[in-house]
């Protein structure tokens, strides 16, 4: 339901642009706000049900490639809800929530990061290693 | 009225190259053949090129940074500080770098703070010296 917080446990997935992956692994700019609004949208990846991460990515990308262009060489960075809290709060307590819309049941939001520092783009970027990151585009 | 000339992106790529920045050069170039891919997305600034460039020629130890450009355009870097840290900065068009930096895992809890800012390109160096100084050449 949209506002609710999600757990801990849980993880998110953010899309990441050709132009912000080098040598597979996003840049700190990756985790930025959007300046219209100061959040940054993810996908809630145990909204799919899925049995595993790597099969929740797989239903995210039909489901948010239906309404967003994905670029082969793009990239989703996937992250544990409670080590980007824990990692942000360094600089500033974030909180993960569902805001699901029309076209994407899954979306949530990271909400108040401070548009005027990039502390916390930087920390949620170390938290991503090789192993966190999914090609955009289904490997065919 | 005096007016200052877009700076050129070949010419950029080719200073780098010039100053056995080869890496940092092919980085940006392959950025540079990306700008036309998303038309959401604003081609690299030519000025904020300019400010990145400028600051791997004068510091050695920034020589090895992974480069990307955001949406609006904005050239950004970061580097890897010592075994778990970053430090990550992005260069506005007026010379302008925003910067944070940081030793040790994010999570790990009991760290330093971040050193973080936005000021002029030699200030936000001389803010993230302690941070440089660790950044294996």
């Amino acid at each position: 339901m949209t506002g609710d917080p999600l757990p801990d446990a849980h993880h998110i997935a953010r899309y990441c642009s050709p132009r912000m992956i080098e040598d597979g692994l996003p840049t700190w700019r990756a985790f930025a706000p959007n300046e219209e609004d100061g959040t940054i949208s993810v996908n809630w990846l145990e909204f799919f049900a899925a049995p595993d991460l790597r099969s929740a990515v797989d239903l995210m990308r039909v489901t948010f490639g239906a309404t967003y262009t994905l670029r082969r060489n793009g990239r989703f960075a996937v992250l544990n809800v409670g080590r980007a809290k824990l990692a942000a709060s360094q600089s500033s307590p974030i909180r993960i929530e569902h805001a699901p819309t029309d076209s994407n049941p899954a979306h949530a939001e990271v909400i108040g990061v401070p548009q005027e520092s990039i502390d916390v783009a930087r920390a949620l970027r170390q938290l991503v290693t090789e192993q966190d990151v999914f090609e955009a585009v289904a490997p065919s | 009225m005096t007016t200052t000339a877009e700076p050129q992106a070949s010419e950029i790529v080719a200073e780098l190259e010039a100053h056995g920045l080869g890496a940092a050069a092919e980085r940006i170039s392959y950025l540079l053949s990306l700008d036309d891919d998303d038309p959401d997305e604003a081609p690299i600034d030519r000025r904020s090129l300019r400010a990145l460039a400028d600051l791997l020629r004068g510091e050695p130890r920034l020589s090895r940074p992974r480069i990307g450009v955001g949406p609006d355009g904005l050239i950004h870097a970061e580097w890897a500080v010592a075994r778990d840290g970053l430090l990550a900065m992005e260069f506005l068009p007026d010379g302008i770098v925003r910067f944070s930096g940081a030793f040790g895992a994010p999570d790990a809890g009991g760290l330093r703070p971040p050193v973080s800012g936005v000021l002029p390109s030699a200030a936000a160096l001389a803010a993230v010296r302690p941070l440089v100084e660790l950044i294996a050449r």
